[in-house]
């Protein structure tokens, strides 16, 4: 419990860091901010178009597509805060030789490197994400956020994230082995977008790869699904297993790159 | 800068980038996951109707195939990066100096590489029509006119990302508009979705800007979904736009050029 606190401690001076780092350069934060609401009002935008044409998709009404919207967003924004600066320089640590300093620390370095930068311009895409997540659900009258179904939503998304930080980490990890790694981040993101729709929205054998091999559809889609009660109780505990398979996957190649691992620093 | 000197910049940077083969299979998984996610969302279109919004599940597959490859040639993205820090750390001056036409020397860059994606994409296209997987360029005219109405809207982003790195000579941070412009022209210039479907309040303010030249237009034209009329007033628009971008650039980079500073050797 004292390790749990230490490193949320730590976290909050990673953040205030980060921040008052962000704030010197004050256009910077506000440009970031402004791609992201590009970004996101293209992506609601373009499911608002589709649903000027069609009442429903495969079952999905317009404000659970909102809902879905909404929670994928806030995944994504989750993802932007902790972890996305962190994995982008992930390789060049390896590379470079810069993970002796985090090696050498007190702390877990593993944590380190994945949490030491902070992006606080992406807290625009938290609000906006439960602001879409909202105005959706104000046109579901059977589920709310504020019962135990809307708590059993929140800790779905958070085992969501869990999987999403942990295909991440995985990805990166692999620097350990290649040197060419800028790719691997590039190649994480491009399959992550899998999770951008819900996975019954893709043919049988893509179902099938997005909740076993590369687990997209738990990032967002079986949250939802489990919220608006489309799909059973059992996923949630399917979604449990797999935070753990994957971390377990993580540690044990965190492990063995470790032992590979050369620092480059004299 | 002559044509033999853009097209020597052009294969240069073409060679220098086929040596990351790597890159080259993650771009075609990208074309193809962007393929699934789109197409899964208008497959789910027609669970129960052939025809939805005009247009049926080959027309709607031939425009995203049609998008997807306008996309993939005009957008960039390290070089319009590469334009900016240039201008930032002083680098710029050396295209003062030297025979290079800097605007020029990268679209060289720029499009030299894109060579392997655009055979990919004219082989991909021609499996798709050969197994009538899509119902895009049907006819001879169809191919040359879309070809046409492609190389402008090309030309027309090149001049837009331009008018956005020519304001490094004037602000520190441009950077965010291009990543802005990259993320938002997908859905906005209609190469996503059909144009028409987005909200009119939408649509009409985009029809003021440029933005449905670079993707509604050539697309329907490969479609063969406009009249004579239309085809010549979208090519004349695009003419239009392009020499108000050719204007506005010329005078940013002379402005530009006049208050830059760059010190050191």
């Amino acid at each position: 419990m004292v390790r749990i606190f230490y490193y949320l401690g730590l976290w909050l001076a990673f953040a205030k860091n980060s921040l008052i780092r962000q704030m010197e350069y004050r256009s910077s934060f506000l440009g970031k901010g402004f791609v992201e609401i590009i970004w996101m009002s293209s992506t609601v935008l373009f499911f608002k178009s589709v649903f000027n044409v069609a009442p429903t998709l495969v079952g999905w009404s317009e404000p659970e597509v909102a809902v879905f919207v909404g929670t994928f967003l806030l995944v994504d924004a989750i993802y932007m805060i902790l972890l996305h600066d962190n994995l982008q320089g992930f390789s060049e640590l390896v590379r470079s030789g810069m993970l002796d300093f985090y090696l050498m620390r007190p702390s877990s370095a593993l944590f380190l490197a994945l949490f030491r930068k902070v992006s606080p311009h992406a807290l625009i895409n938290l609000g906006f994400s439960l602001w879409v997540v909202y105005s959706g659900l104000t046109h579901l009258e059977e589920v709310t956020l504020f019962s135990s179904s809307g708590l059993l939503w929140a800790v779905s998304v958070g085992l969501g994230f869990c999987v999403l930080a942990g295909l991440g980490t995985l990805f990166v990890t692999l620097s350990f082995w290649f040197t060419q790694t800028s790719s691997l981040l590039w190649l994480f993101h491009e399959v992550y977008r899998l999770g951008s729709r819900p996975e019954t929205f893709y043919q049988k054998w893509i179902q099938r790869l997005v909740v076993s091999i590369f687990p997209a559809a738990l990032f967002a889609s079986v949250p939802v699904q489990i919220f608006l009660n489309k799909k059973s109780i059992d996923w949630f505990f399917y979604l449990f297993a797999m935070v753990f398979l994957v971390w377990a996957c993580v540690l044990f190649l965190w492990t063995r790159g470790l032992k590979r691992y050369d620092g480059a620093l004299s | 800068m002559s044509l033999r000197v853009f097209l020597k910049v052009s294969k240069t940077a073409l060679i220098k980038d086929i040596e990351y083969r790597v890159n080259y299979l993650i771009l075609i998984l990208s074309l193809g996951i962007t393929f699934v996610v789109e197409g899964s969302v208008f497959s789910s279109l027609y669970s129960t109707s052939d025809k939805v919004g005009g247009y049926t599940r080959g027309d709607l597959l031939s425009y995203l195939i049609l998008g997807l490859t306008l996309r993939t040639l005009s957008q960039i993205w390290s070089f319009i990066f590469e334009m900016t820090e240039e201008i930032r750390n002083g680098k710029f001056r050396t295209y003062l100096l030297q025979p290079l036409h800097f605007p020029s020397y990268f679209f060289g860059s720029a499009l030299g590489p894109k060579v392997p994606t655009l055979i990919l994409l004219i082989f991909g296209l021609f499996i798709a029509r050969g197994v009538g997987f899509v119902s895009a360029l049907g006819e001879f005219d169809l191919v040359v006119s879309f070809t046409v109405s492609a190389i402008l809207s090309i030309f027309l982003v090149w001049q837009i990302y331009l008018a956005i790195i020519y304001l490094t000579f004037w602000f520190e941070e441009v950077n965010f508009l291009m990543v802005a412009f990259n993320l938002g022209v997908g859905v906005f210039s209609g190469s996503f979705i059909p144009f028409e479907w987005l909200p009119v309040y939408v649509q009409n303010t985009l029809n003021f800007t440029p933005l449905p030249l670079v993707g509604e237009f050539p697309i329907k034209l490969g479609l063969g979904l406009l009249n004579s009329h239309e085809l010549t007033q979208g090519f004349l628009f695009q003419l239009f736009w392009i020499s108000i971008f050719g204007l506005i650039n010329r005078f940013l980079f002379i402005r530009g050029t006049r208050r830059y500073e760059a010190f050191g050797g």
